[in-house]
């Protein structure tokens, strides 16, 4: 059966739109599992994952690597897709790195065909997930530029593109260390 | 090899202090971003990070319970043993002095 329940007006104290100048990805290969969705029954349980993400062991791998977000440049987005009664949702993160020199267009190169998890981490302390280890996300586009007048911008556009069946968040640590 | 953050991943003042309540894979350094802190290296954890994280909701560090102070046991007081005088008939008698007054300290019963 269906569950629906009401929606509780909350106290708007916090509602910070935007998303935070660090984002996180991972590939989909480096995880040794994935974990379920909270079993419990409080509001938003049903679309948080528990626990934290078991990784694998591998040395110099199993580890989430992260890259900047330019201020009011980066968001998360989501659409539900599809027809009548099959309705998908399709979950996009832009995001901007600062500057097009080697380290940029090598981690552009790297990033370009991996299929991945991306972890967005919003204004509001919510840290979105787009693809999972069987199901990953991928970069759907890449526009770079050095700008043309002094009042442009030098840099990377990056969207990456999931689509799931429901949307994630997640609520553990994300390991920042490669194995040893 | 797969590092796992536990209470012993913490420097050794923290230990006393503070505790993972579950063991945390990955680390010593992980993003708690959603906690407000981006970069965390547990095994250098200061009482200003852990109690920001405790006070942001993560639920996998607490506060140990400060623990019940012992109070100093009190020493018994020192016995007192009176040593009768000699008699005059005593040979090993060789002096008229008063009785020596002779302080045992009592054994602390446990």
């Amino acid at each position: 059966m269906c569950e629906i329940g009401n929606l509780s007006n909350t106290a708007c104290t916090q509602n910070a739109s935007g998303v935070k100048g660090i984002g996180y990805m991972i590939p989909a290969e480096e995880f040794a599992s994935w974990p379920a969705y909270l079993s419990t029954t409080g509001a938003g349980d049903t679309v948080k994952l528990t626990g934290n993400f078991s990784l694998v062991a591998t040395s110099d791998i199993g580890y989430f690597r992260t890259f900047p977000c330019l201020l009011e440049k980066g968001s998360y987005t989501f659409a539900l897709v599809g027809g009548l009664g099959s309705k998908t949702f399709e979950e996009k993160y832009t995001y901007y790195i600062p500057g097009v020199d080697a380290a940029q267009l090598e981690h552009i190169k790297n990033l370009a065909n991996i299929p991945g998890v991306w972890l967005c981490p919003d204004k509001n302390n919510t840290v979105h997930v787009l693809g999972s280890k069987d199901d990953p996300a991928y970069v759907e586009v890449v526009e770079g530029t050095t700008g043309a007048a002094a009042a442009d911008e030098r840099g990377i556009t990056v969207t990456v593109r999931a689509v799931s069946a429901r949307p994630t968040i997640y609520t553990g640590t994300i390991n920042t260390t490669p194995n040893t | 090899m797969l590092f796992t953050i536990t209470t012993g991943t913490l420097p050794a003042d923290m230990q006393v202090r503070y505790e993972i309540t579950e063991t945390i894979p990955g680390g010593p350094v992980v993003s708690l971003i959603q906690y407000g802190q981006s970069s965390v290296d547990f095994s250098n954890l200061t009482p200003a990070v852990a109690d920001a994280l405790i006070a942001g909701g993560f639920p996998y560090l607490r506060k140990k319970a400060e623990e019940a102070v012992t109070p100093v046991e009190q020493a018994d007081p020192p016995e007192v043993e009176e040593i009768p005088d000699a008699g005059p008939n005593d040979p090993d008698n060789e002096s008229t002095a008063p009785a020596e007054r002779v302080v045992k300290f009592a054994k602390r019963r446990h």
